[in-house]
């Protein structure tokens, strides 16, 4: 077999190759359409260049010889057309390429007449070589014309252009030059100039190098998933050879179209079963190199074992697996400065050495995952879609534009405990090469591996300062109860001493009669946290004014609001402060927080209380709210306000005998009745507002 | 002259009931609510013993107990101290600090009488 033949061969079996997998992977857009032209057009030429160079006789020497023709005729004017496309400069170029598709047919026409193809004659090794009819000229002048010209517009881009298309377009510049410089040797024998056409071969490369910027640089803005790629390459080698060997062997038995038609009508009934073959010989031989996703996983698993309940050897264990197996430059986490465990893990992750980016809860990452749990979010895959012409949402736009500024390619979210604690980014391969399939689904599984050993993890964490938690209750419990009854004893001890004074009388019976009150209350708040625990708290509902509740406090804090100086106000919307609820438990809840703000305002401060109706998506609620211009809370004390004896430091330096249980009483109660409870602040020493709110029926 | 006890206790009934007691029994009481107050009050009381509580606001009953006997100015450094308090088993967070305590009594279980004695017993009558 010749040269001629084979690279004819390699030439129409890729060309065919990247037409078929244009058409099956991505809409047929102007642009997508001209290059599917442009294939079709060098197949045509290659094929009948290949059976050009098998025939032995004149006749059929100059059938093919025009046939190669009738392909290479079109493929200056569809690449033309590719190319305006391309640039987006279709509508301007429109006319020209009509131009010259309808002198191009006209030429066709003409390709079979002896205006065009005058005859064959040996020249050059050749046994049938074309000699040009007077046709042939202008032909050549026109074709030149649109490549000459496809080339200046390139070129003209190519210098305005930046990034991502200047690439593109360097691609192209260069298949021009390879391909069509390659391919024009044809046209030296035509003229009797010396230099044999062995340049062909060049198409098949600059097809290659065409085909690699798709799948590397997205050109034409189709990612390539490889296997895909694989599979129709195969396909097609397969196809190809059946189709040249069967016509080449049929034509000794069967005339002309026959022995074209009976292999191409084997094909076409072949071609699913066949297809599903290759699919499976793909599967199985070509991709089992790469790496087997169960065998890391299984070796990932057992390092971060043992790297123990060490967080940042963890992060560091699963990092550079990902790094090792998938060969990608950069990889980073992104942190929420407002999630919990916050610092533990930032921690974690500066000391495994990796790259941090801080992100806030409202940013388009975070608003994605929000709105599509349980996705990553793969660069690729958006461009993929833009390629195909669908629009992606708003949410998608910007979170792809969000990955995109930090230069990284992957975004998965890690979840603890059902919640989004970071983000894990992925950047581009060394090799530049998309992610497949299989990639995302090891990173989604690594992923998931490392969060769920890291929540258990913390969950022992968890159990340690949930046992510290007990120990401490019982320590506070002990002293609290026992602040009460020290006050009792020694003012009973007093009131039997012989000559006390009646007003001193009434009074240590004063002291008595508060403490009784106060440890009575102490002793409701454990029990309630008791009946918390169990998850059975009992509602009792009756009617409640909410606003009456406003002088009951002024009565019973009074002393206090007079020794601290405090101005305290109330704007109580009256038509809005009937609520039914179990008055007694809601009364307690703002009791607690009134209490909590006199305790954390500071001499001469002032509290609001307020109570409101609001209508929120057609739900009427009341709302109250105890504000405060006192201690304030830091961000880190507002996360844990709710928790069981949590008290904040300053908390604990203005009033120490507090339980740390009200608060956490409160919620569960405000809870029971199907509202929120809240507590913000500016920050310490700002003030701070407590509120919550009920449903109205 | 009547001896003075500097009683360091937020809590009001327990300083009403304490400071009539041992005034009964002679001495001289003075009252100070947290143990930045206390601290403040010290040089102008100077006092010839301190019941000190722990769990104050502000300051509590350690921190000042450690600007007195470890602090720049150890004026008063020598008064005995009498720790007074609901919390168990502190006792040993005063040695490890090396603060010097004559007594350490939990209020619950001490009756008022106990503590003048403990105080006859250090101060004399």
């Amino acid at each position: 077999m010749s040269y001629y033949l084979i690279s004819a061969a390699v030439n129409a079996i890729i060309a065919i190759g990247l037409a078929v997998f244009i058409v099956i992977e991505s809409p047929l857009k102007q642009m997508h359409r001209a290059f599917i032209y442009f294939a079709l057009a060098v197949f045509a030429w290659s094929a009948a260049y290949g059976v050009w160079q098998l025939t032995d006789n004149q006749d059929s020497a100059l059938f093919w010889s025009r046939a190669l023709m009738a392909g290479a005729i079109y493929t200056a004017i569809a690449y033309f057309h590719f190319v305006a496309a391309f640039l987006g400069i279709y509508k301007q170029q429109k006319y020209l390429i009509w131009l010259g598709y309808v002198v191009m047919t006209v030429f066709e026409l003409l390709n079979f007449t002896p205006y065009f193809v005058s005859h064959v004659e040996p020249y050059l090794g050749f046994k049938f070589w074309p000699m040009p009819g007077i046709a042939f000229h202008p032909y050549l002048i026109i074709w030149f014309g649109y490549l000459v010209y496809a080339t200046i517009l390139l070129i003209r881009h190519y210098l305005k252009s930046g990034g991502h298309l200047r690439g593109q377009i360097q691609y192209l510049l260069l298949g021009i030059f390879i391909a069509f410089l390659g391919g024009a040797t044809n046209y030296f024998p035509w003229y009797k100039i010396p230099i044999p056409p062995y340049g062909n071969i060049l198409v098949a490369v600059y097809l290659a190098i065409f085909a690699y910027a798709i799948t590397v640089y997205h050109l034409m803005n189709i990612t390539v998933v490889l296997r895909l790629g694989a599979i129709f390459s195969t396909l097609l080698t397969v196809i190809a050879g059946f189709y040249f060997a069967a016509t080449s062997l049929l034509s000794g038995f069967l005339g002309e179209p026959y022995n074209i038609l009976l292999p191409a009508f084997i094909i076409v009934l072949s071609y699913a079963p066949l297809k599903r073959f290759v699919e499976n010989l793909t599967d199985r031989f070509l991709f089992q190199k790469h790496y087997k996703l169960s065998e890391v996983l299984d070796f990932f698993a057992q390092t971060i074992h043992q790297a123990g309940p060490d967080l940042s050897l963890i992060v560091k264990t699963f990092n550079e697996t990902i790094i090792k197996v998938l060969k990608v430059k950069k990889t980073a986490f992104a942190l929420i400065p407002s999630a919990k465990d916050f610092m533990i893990l930032q921690q974690a992750v500066r000391t495994a050495g990796i790259e941090i980016i801080y992100i806030n809860n409202d940013s388009s990452l975070i608003k994605y995952f929000d709105s599509h749990p349980g996705a990553i979010i793969d660069c690729e895959d958006f461009q993929k879609r833009i390629g195909r012409g669908s629009y992606l949402l708003p949410v998608e736009k910007a979170a792809l534009c969000g990955l995109e500024k930090f230069d990284f390619n992957i975004a998965i979210p890690v979840e603890f405990k059902g919640r989004i604690k970071m983000l894990y980014l992925v950047g581009p391969k060394k090799s530049k090469d998309v992610f497949y399939r299989d990639d995302l689904q090891f990173l989604e599984h690594t992923v998931h591996e490392a969060a769920a050993f890291i929540d258990n993890i913390s969950l022992y964490e968890d159990l340690k300062s949930a046992s510290e938690a007990k120990s401490h209750f019982i320590g506070v419990v002990s002293h609290q109860l026992r602040t009460p009854i020290s006050g009792m004893r020694w003012s009973i001890e007093t009131l039997k001493q012989p000559g006390l004074s009646q007003k001193d009388r009434q009074s240590f019976l004063d002291h008595i009669y508060d403490k009784t009150v106060f440890l009575s209350e102490q002793i409701d708040n454990i029990l309630t946290a008791l009946e918390i625990y169990d998850k059975k708290m009992f509602l009792q509902k009756t009617d409640l004014r909410v606003g009456d509740i406003y002088n009951e406090l002024i009565v019973r804090f009074m002393p206090i609001i007079k020794e601290k100086a405090l101005t305290v106000e109330s704007e109580i919307e009256k038509t809005a402060n009937l609520v039914k609820c179990d008055s007694e438990k809601i009364k307690k809840v703002i009791r607690t927080l009134f209490e909590n703000a006199i305790s954390y305002s500071r001499t001469g401060g002032k509290i609001v209380l307020r109570v409101f109706q609001e209508t929120t998506n057609d739900q009427k609620r009341l709302v109250v709210s105890v504000e405060d211009d006192g201690i304030g809370l830091s961000k880190a004390d507002e996360q844990h306000l709710f928790e069981e004896f949590f008290r904040s430091e300053e908390g604990k330096l203005l009033s120490p005998n507090g339980l740390g249980l009200s608060l956490f009483i409160s919620r569960a109660i405000i809870e029971a009745h199907g509202g929120t409870l809240r507590l913000t602040s500016r920050g310490k020493n700002r003030g701070a507002t407590a509120y919550f709110d009920l449903p109205l029926n | 002259m009547a001896k003075t006890i500097f009683l360091i206790e937020d809590e009001r009934s327990l300083v009403d009931a304490l400071s009539k007691f041992l005034r009964d029994k002679g001495y001289a009481v003075e009252s100070a609510s947290n143990g930045k107050e206390a601290l403040e009050k010290l040089p102008m009381i100077k006092p010839d013993f301190i019941l000190l509580d722990i769990v104050l606001p502000e300051m509590s009953g350690i921190d000042f107990l450690g600007l007195v006997q470890k602090g720049e100015n150890k004026e008063f450094a020598n008064i005995p101290v009498m720790i007074l308090t609901n919390l168990q088993g502190d006792e040993q967070q005063f040695k490890k600090l090396g603060l010097k305590v004559v007594g350490y009594l939990v209020k619950a279980n001490t009756p008022l009488g106990f503590i003048a004695d403990k105080i006859v017993e250090i101060l004399g009558k």
